[in-house]
């Protein structure tokens, strides 16, 4: 018997069957990877696994002990540890906090002891090797990346058997930290199950792994046997070209640029000018917290500007700009509210008279929306919050779509998103440029800029530091940039 | 059930049911599980439940008590339910109430037409609710906060211009309009009122843009932001309706007491927040229907109707709205809780 055997699991809720008899076996200290769509069923194995949800059926049992099912403190007994990757850490409490949840150092009168607190916290994470972590601030002024970060720490800290990281590298761009305690971690004895929809991770870091479909196991693989687009065809069950739309091939500057930025200065940006055209996609890249998002959400409007220009030639566009932000259920979505309701609150003036919403007319123009991002008809009258990642981040470019922008603006616009959807909206994306119209977009990963984007600014502390057309838009390079590897002396002014 | 019986399509393979198709009894089950249909199938229960407090009810004229009294509160929960969708409060409400009253008996008084007295004292309840507003969405202070704060003043200021006449009588025609005595086809007047003001209330919280925005508001201030919804006008403007309906029920409470003093709005406030809660609304803002809001108000106002015929006072009667609004907020966090583990 494996030391961790998930053993034939059920589960469904109401109509829906989101785990079908799965089962998985993992040796002591086996990194094994878990690959599947949104929606798959990954993440409600991981609520059993974790005691929050109660399987219909199946057992899991871990070094010859049975689990016992729907209890979190039995998971947690158990030497089971997750990362979520929705951040599970309240925002308000500090990140010495987030670490001693379980075992808060307390004074004589019952309060908690600071001082302790925060020795004890730093000493977690020395051990962890992220003593550059602040321990006295809030999780809400971390970066996301730092709350990952915790969210690992906190969840490798309860792993004594076995540990469940779901998506990790969606927030936390570099790897090499993480995988050095993943490998640490498995030294010691415990065995990982590792979600991820990167493939290229999946292959360095696991050595067997299980892929899912619709609840179901649909195969099984050794890193290194089989190829990047035989895991894809069978994660998504049919075959499937892994491409990008065809860049535009003229010279986009040939003509009058649709945005204009002049020595724009916003939170971390200081300076910048740079312009984007008709039809062109622009990308930055940059590494996490290098000013990026407030270059984003200052265009966006969002962000107070401190300083510089912005012209913007509408054209016949109806507005600016419109932005997908970075967290799609924190700033995007009304999480209570129906996908209709989310697809058309942007544009509620084209469905009213004297101020009455015509129902009628909601929906028609709430259909077609859906059927410009391939959205199903069925998600409309769905609380969008209980759409998959992939259908959420559909509704948020259909609005931002249906805002009519002259430039659109996108930050990390797929993450959390399954591989075909991301696809769909590369071909979005695309197409909306073709309308003529100027799009900005940001990405954690860099080869989904090299795959869109018709030019890539890289960005280093609030600075750019090169840029790349053409031929030139490419792995290597763009890294150069946004690690800033080039002397600084070396930085061109770039219009 | 064999597995034989089951269709098969023109391959001859088997076709499963769709396990996610909604089966009847389980559309019927949701259906029952909303709030409004529990709050308005609870106040239907409380006319036969009557009987205990008084061998009198059910009657007819008990209805007809509920929907006239009821119109108060149907009103000023309008105005606290639109506030409290943008996940706000409005705590000024009893002065608005009383400035309504008080500007409405004064102006009359002093030989303003009716009409003209009524117009001007909604227009300076309006501004009352648009001071909150403009305070709420540009200073960015706490609702109640702000809220407590103008209503204390107004209620200052009413105190000190009205002294020596703290108490209005009611213009005639407003008497006779909002008493009760008066009828319309066989239907009491404020009856007439309650399903005017219901109807136009209800188009402007769940048909009109201005109602889509504010659940957009109440849901989340940055994603409206993001989705281009104009998030200070809408807050702005829902202050204001909600200042105009603490004024309207002001003017109709004037009429139906045939004068007023100052703290003819003291007692409402709890019950606004109440009716708003029961009628299944999110205390927190972002969720919750206008149908739900006017159930929980006729709710309450026939409970209030129960404890007065069982001779109970005043006091217990907002003993009681509080120990509603608790249980209600309660059974919110069950349902929510039910329904998360079922997701």
């Amino acid at each position: 018997m494996a030391f961790v055997e998930i053993q034939n699991v059920s589960k469904h809720f109401g109509a829906t069957r989101a785990l079908q008899g799965v089962s998985l076996a993992l040796d002591r200290g086996e990194i094994h990877g878990l690959l599947g769509e949104n929606g798959a069923g990954k993440s409600t194995l991981m609520k059993v696994l974790s005691g929050v949800v109660t399987p219909d059926e199946g057992t899991v049992v871990i070094d010859r002990e049975v689990l016992k099912h729907g209890d979190p403190t039995a998971a947690r007994e158990a030497g089971i540890g997750i990362a979520f990757q929705e951040l599970s850490s309240p925002p308000n409490i500090s990140v010495a906090m987030k670490l001693c949840l379980r075992n808060t150092p307390k004074n004589v009168l019952g309060m908690i002891a600071q001082k302790r607190l925060m020795s004890h916290a730093r000493t977690i994470l020395d051990e962890y090797h992220a003593p550059y972590i602040p321990v006295d601030a809030l999780i809400s002024e971390v970066d996301l990346a730092t709350k990952q970060q915790i969210e690992i720490i906190a969840g490798m800290r309860d792993a004594k058997r076995l540990l469940v990281l779901d998506e990790p590298t969606a927030a936390l761009p570099d790897t090499a930290w993480l995988f050095a305690r993943m490998r640490h971690l498995a030294a010691q004895g415990t065995s990982i199950i590792y979600i991820s929809h990167k493939l290229k991770e999946i292959e360095e870091i696991c050595s067997q792994g299980t892929v899912i479909r619709n609840g179901r196991n649909v195969g099984n693989f050794t890193a290194g046997q089989e190829s990047e687009k035989e895991l894809v065809e069978l994660m998504i069950g049919r075959s499937f070209e892994h491409t990008f739309p065809k860049k535009r091939d003229a010279d986009v500057r040939a003509v009058e640029p649709i945005v204009r930025v002049n020595r724009l200065s916003a939170g971390k940006v200081e300076d910048v000018s740079f312009s984007i055209y008709p039809g062109e996609v622009l990308g930055v890249a940059a590494l996490e917290g290098q000013g990026q998002h407030d270059l984003f959400y200052a265009l966006a409007g969002i962000t107070p500007r401190t300083g510089g220009q912005v012209q913007i030639t509408r054209g016949s566009a109806r507005r600016d700009t419109a932005l997908v932000p970075e967290e799609r259920k924190a700033e995007a979505l009304f999480l209570q509210l129906s996908s209709l309701f989310n697809l058309t609150v942007s544009t509620l003036s084209d469905l009213s008279r004297v101020g009455i919403v015509s129902k009628k007319r909601e929906r028609a123009l709430g259909t077609a929306r859906a059927d410009g991002v391939h959205l199903p008809h069925t998600m409309l009258d769905k609380p969008v919050s209980a759409l998959s990642g992939g259908n959420q981040q559909k509704v948020v470019f259909g609005r931002a779509l249906s805002q009519d922008p002259a430039c659109l603006i996108l930050f990390d616009p797929t993450r959390g998103v399954d591989v075909p959807t991301k696809v769909e909206l590369y071909d979005l994306i695309r197409s909306y440029a073709q309308s003529g119209r100027a799009v900005l977009m940001y990405s954690t990963e860099i080869p989904e800029l090299v795959g869109v984007c018709d030019r890539v600014l890289s960005m280093h502390s609030g600075q750019f530091t090169g840029e790349f057309t053409g031929s030139l838009v490419s792995e290597s390079g763009i890294l150069t940039g946004a690690l800033n590897l080039e002397s600084m002396s070396a930085r061109r002014g770039i219009v | 059930m064999s597995n034989n019986t089951l269709p098969t399509d023109q391959t001859g393979a088997t076709i499963l049911p769709d396990p996610r198709q909604e089966t009847v009894p389980r559309r019927i089950g949701a259906f029952f599980a909303q709030p409004v249909v529990i709050v308005w199938i609870i106040f239907v229960l409380m006319f036969p439940l009557s009987r205990i407090v008084s061998p009198s009810f059910p009657s007819l004229g008990q209805l007809e008590s509920t929907l006239i009294l009821g119109l108060f509160l149907v009103v000023v929960a309008f105005g606290q339910g639109f506030v409290i969708l943008t996940g706000g409060f409005d705590l000024s409400l009893p002065q608005t109430i009383a400035l309504g009253a008080f500007l409405t008996g004064y102006l009359a008084n002093t030989g303003w037409p009716v009409m003209g007295a009524i117009v001007a004292a909604t227009i300076g309840c309006a501004l009352i609710g648009l001071i909150n507003g403009l305070l709420v969405a540009y200073a960015k202070f706490p609702p109640f906060i702000v809220t407590l704060a103008t209503g204390s003043i107004l209620g200052s200021v009413l105190l000190g211009v009205s002294r020596g006449t703290p108490a209005q009588p009611s213009p005639a025609a407003l008497s006779s309009l909002f008493s009760g005595k008066e009828s319309f086809l066989g239907i009491p007047t404020p009856i007439w009122a309650l399903v005017i003001f219901a109807l136009i209330a209800y188009l402007i919280q769940m048909r009109s843009t201005i109602g889509r925005r504010t659940f957009a508001v109440g849901n989340s201030e940055i994603a409206s932001r993001v989705a281009g919804v104009p998030v200070s006008s809408t807050l702005i403007i829902v202050y204001t309706f909600a200042g105009i309906s603490s004024g309207l029920a002001g003017i109709m409470l004037l009429g139906y007491s045939s004068g007023a003093d100052l703290n003819i709005g003291a007692s409402w406030l709890l019950p606004s927040i109440t009716a708003v809660v029961v009628g299944g609304s999110a205390i927190r803002g972002g969720a919750g229907s206008y149908a739900g809001t006017i159930g929980g108000a006729l709710l309450i106002t026939v409970l209030g109707i129960d404890i007065s015929a069982a001779g109970f006072s005043e006091g217990v009667k907002q003993i009681l709205y509080g120990v509603i609004i608790l249980i209600a907020l309660i059974a919110a966090r069950l349902g929510k809780d039910a329904g998360a583990a079922r997701t």
